[in-house]
């Protein structure tokens, strides 16, 4: 994990030996080898096909 | 109303073809920033739009005019270089009048032209400097001001923060920003930083590999990338990518398992997606919840992974 | 890292623009010798001393064998300009090198230092003999010349006396007149040249540009004692200047702009091109670009290419003898000869004409080393 002040960066490893990148806001409690549960609305989930294309669009709207 | 419009434009470099067929127009008074990384091709277009380099293929009109054949001189594009290509034996007055004075420009004129550019850049106390003389970032001024005296209808910014040290990055960017909001030039800006293009552009063209991947402004390409390489290249920390296999699809929604054994559902807005596809699902690291328990039954909307371990480091 | 490793992994490499440079001028110098060995053995004995550009000479003049010489000289001319080819295009200058600050010799030890010093000193003296041994003979009288006192202390001095002889006894004022108007005009006309040509070379891209290079790079390998013949022709019969100070100047320019044109490429090339970009971009025009941006930026490389040019036009003394006769036209090299008398000895007299003819390379040398060391402070574009 890495302490940026404003924000904290979390590196989390899933039962896959998947390696995710985590982005929360201020300071985290968390510490290393600590079990966190994580979220996610599907809004925010992006799907590509095998040609890399979009096939799902976050529905996170821009705000304009 | 298009300014500056690209048409199918190539460059072959030897038999290696470089830039690959770009469509592009830009509005006048818009603040365009070509990103990629490193071999994409965006200095080589910059430098084609500069006249620097001669087309293989393709047109460029600037203002109603088509410049593909004129010579660089005479398309009315100033262009700042990385190395900001300041004429080492001059004054910082010569080197910003020293195109005007090749063209014999009347002497009131570039008096009054090197004073409003100095006033703009706060030059006026290293007027009488060599470049050798000057920090960074005043060199970078320099080299604008040698560009805003010419008054062009374009400007072309090739890197030019690259050679600066972060604090005066961030310092030049607000400047530059200030002068096009202050000019209402139509500018062109090359970088491979994704935070200047991001907090810089209104119009951003990300490119890859001789070709534009996907045109838009910053917050469109950041949560709407056309494709896996948009999405990736934007954004710092990079967006999670993970391969999985579509688990069913139903009602145009589509089951997807995460890492963990949970799943999510996304309502599909296409139908080519269907059971077994391959497909990348990919989720920003700043759209993630954490937390320590269990999900209330209330959010049932998220869709809540097992526990992850957060790797020692 | 100390000492020698430090001199040849990191100094050597870094310096390789400079060493280049100088193993070709003295590759081309080395080629070319030929008065030492006129003058001193005539190739003897039994031809042990003989050098191929003595050997050609002597077969075509000598034996006047000029088929036989010409294809001597043809043979060994594209030999050595294929080395010399490959050699320049494997060191073309690809980045500028950093200065660099070597251990300065105070820091050595007190022992090592005493070494350094008295080696330097050696090397001083050594080098310096036989301007030592000319100054000394040109004050002293012609009794001591006569008597055999060569090397020890002048019973007389005269050097006034010696002086003043030399220009009363021959036209000398005429000679360094001459001389110093050749050397003039022959230098400005071939850095003119060549950084015109310099720039066209080394900044554009046109068909034949190598073959180009490569020609003025090949020509600087003629050994020019066989142009003696055509050279002379041309000045006689083709551009009729024979027997004129311009008949030097025209064929010195031609014979030096090889050579500098070779030079001011390399330097030119070395300029960053985003700086005639950049001009470019603003509508200056290329002459523009060459007098405003190219010609300061070069200076160093010109003050450079002067002092060397300065210094083989005077010097020469080959094409003296070939291009001129009369007194009015001659320069001060071989206007020297005009002090030799064929009964009495006149070494004294040589002596002083010839340190009155060394005194201008010397001076331009050193006015132009301060200018060279001032074209080095401009600063380079990024910081």
């Amino acid at each position: 994990m890495e302490h940026l002040g404003a924000e904290t960066l979390l590196m989390l490893k899933t039962e896959g030996d998947i390696t995710l990148m985590v982005k929360v806001d201020g300071v985290s409690h968390v510490r290393s080898g600590d079990s966190v549960s994580l979220g996610v609305r599907p809004e925010a989930c992006q799907l590509f096909n095998a040609a890399g294309k979009t096939v799902v669009f976050s529905a996170i709207a821009s705000p304009e | 109303m298009t300014y500056v419009s690209l048409e199918n434009i190539a460059k072959d470099f030897g038999t290696t073809r470089v830039i690959k067929g770009i469509d592009l127009s830009i509005e006048q008074g818009e603040f365009v920033v070509f990103v990629g990384p490193s071999g994409c091709g965006k200095s080589t277009l910059l430098r084609l739009i500069a006249g620097l380099e001669q087309m293989s293929e393709g047109r460029l009109v600037i203002d109603g005019r088509d410049m593909t054949a004129v010579d660089s001189a005479n398309r009315g594009v100033a262009m700042v270089f990385q190395s900001y290509a300041l004429y080492p034996h001059m004054t910082v007055a010569d080197n910003i009048t020293f195109g005007m004075r090749m063209n014999r420009v009347d002497k009131a004129i570039i008096a009054e032209r090197l004073e409003r550019a100095a006033t703009m850049l706060h030059l006026q106390p290293y007027l009488d400097r060599k470049p050798a003389h000057l920090s960074g970032g005043q060199r970078q001024r320099v080299a604008i001001g040698r560009a805003i005296v010419r008054d062009p209808s374009v400007f072309l910014f090739d890197e030019p923060l690259s050679n600066l040290d972060a604090a005066l990055r961030h310092e030049m960017r607000v400047e530059i920003l200030k002068l096009h909001k202050s000019l209402g030039s139509t500018m062109i800006y090359v970088t491979h930083d994704q935070v200047e293009a991001m907090t810089m552009a209104d119009k951003i063209v990300v490119l890859n590999g001789g070709h534009i991947e996907q045109v838009g402004s910053p917050l469109d390409l950041y949560l709407k990338p056309a494709n896996r390489f948009v999405a990736e290249f934007l954004g710092s920390p990079k967006i999670n990518c993970f391969e999985t296999v579509v688990q069913a699809v139903d009602k145009g929604v589509a089951i997807l398992p995460l890492p963990g054994g949970a799943t999510v559902s996304l309502p599909l807005d296409s139908a080519d997606i269907s059971k077994g596809d391959a497909v990348t699902l990919a989720i920003r690291p700043e759209h993630f919840v954490v937390g320590e328990t269990e999900p209330q039954k209330s959010k049932r909307r998220w869709s809540w992974w097992s526990t992850l371990v957060l790797k020692p480091c | 890292m100390k000492g020698f490793k430090l001199l040849w992994h990191i100094v050597l490499p870094q310096l390789r623009p400079a060493t280049s440079i100088a193993m070709i001028v003295s590759v081309v110098g080395a080629l070319r010798s030929f008065d030492l060995v006129s003058v001193m053995t005539d190739g003897g004995p039994y031809q042990s001393s003989t050098v191929l550009a003595y050997y050609m000479y002597d077969q075509t003049f000598g034996a006047f064998r000029i088929g036989y010489g010409a294809a001597i000289a043809s043979c060994l001319f594209f030999l050595m300009d294929i080395c010399i080819v490959i050699f320049l295009i494997r060191s073309l200058p690809r980045g500028g090198a950093e200065a660099m600050f070597p251990i300065p010799i105070e820091t050595a030890s007190p022992a090592r230092r005493r070494v350094f010093y008295a080696t330097v000193w050696i090397c001083l003296f050594v080098w310096l003999l036989p301007i030592i041994a000319i100054a000394i003979t040109s004050i002293r009288s012609v009794q001591d010349l006569n008597a055999g006192n060569y090397w020890g202390w002048p019973t007389e001095f005269s050097a006034v006396a010696n002086y003043t002889r030399v220009f009363t006894s021959s036209p000398m004022l005429r000679f360094l007149f001459n001389s110093m108007v050749i050397t003039l005009v022959s230098c400005v006309g071939a850095l003119a040249l060549s950084a015109m040509a310099g720039f066209a070379l080394s900044r554009y891209r046109f068909r034949g540009s190598t073959l180009l290079l490569a020609l003025f790079i090949a020509g600087n390998f003629v050994p020019f004692q066989m142009l003696m013949i055509p050279v002379r022709d041309i000045a006689i019969h083709v551009i009729p200047v024979y027997d004129t100070i311009w008949a030097l100047v025209i064929f010195h320019i031609a014979f030096q702009t090889g050579f500098c044109t070779l030079f001011m490429r390399n330097f030119i090339a070395e300029l960053p091109g985003e700086l005639i970009e950049a001009a470019r971009v603003e509508g200056v025009s290329e002459i523009q670009i060459f007098f405003h941006v190219i010609l300061p930026l070069v200076r160093p490389a010109l003050a450079a290419l002067f002092v060397l040019v300065f210094t083989f036009v005077w010097n020469d003394y080959f094409w003296s003898l070939v291009l001129v006769q009369s007194d009015s036209a001659r320069p001060v090299t071989a206007g020297l000869q005009a002090l030799r008398e064929t009964w009495t000895n006149t070494w004294h007299l040589i002596s002083a004409g010839s340190l009155l003819a060394a005194v201008p390379p010397v001076l331009v040398f050193f006015l132009m080393q301060r200018q060279f060391i001032a074209g080095l402070t401009f600063g380079a574009t990024k910081g």
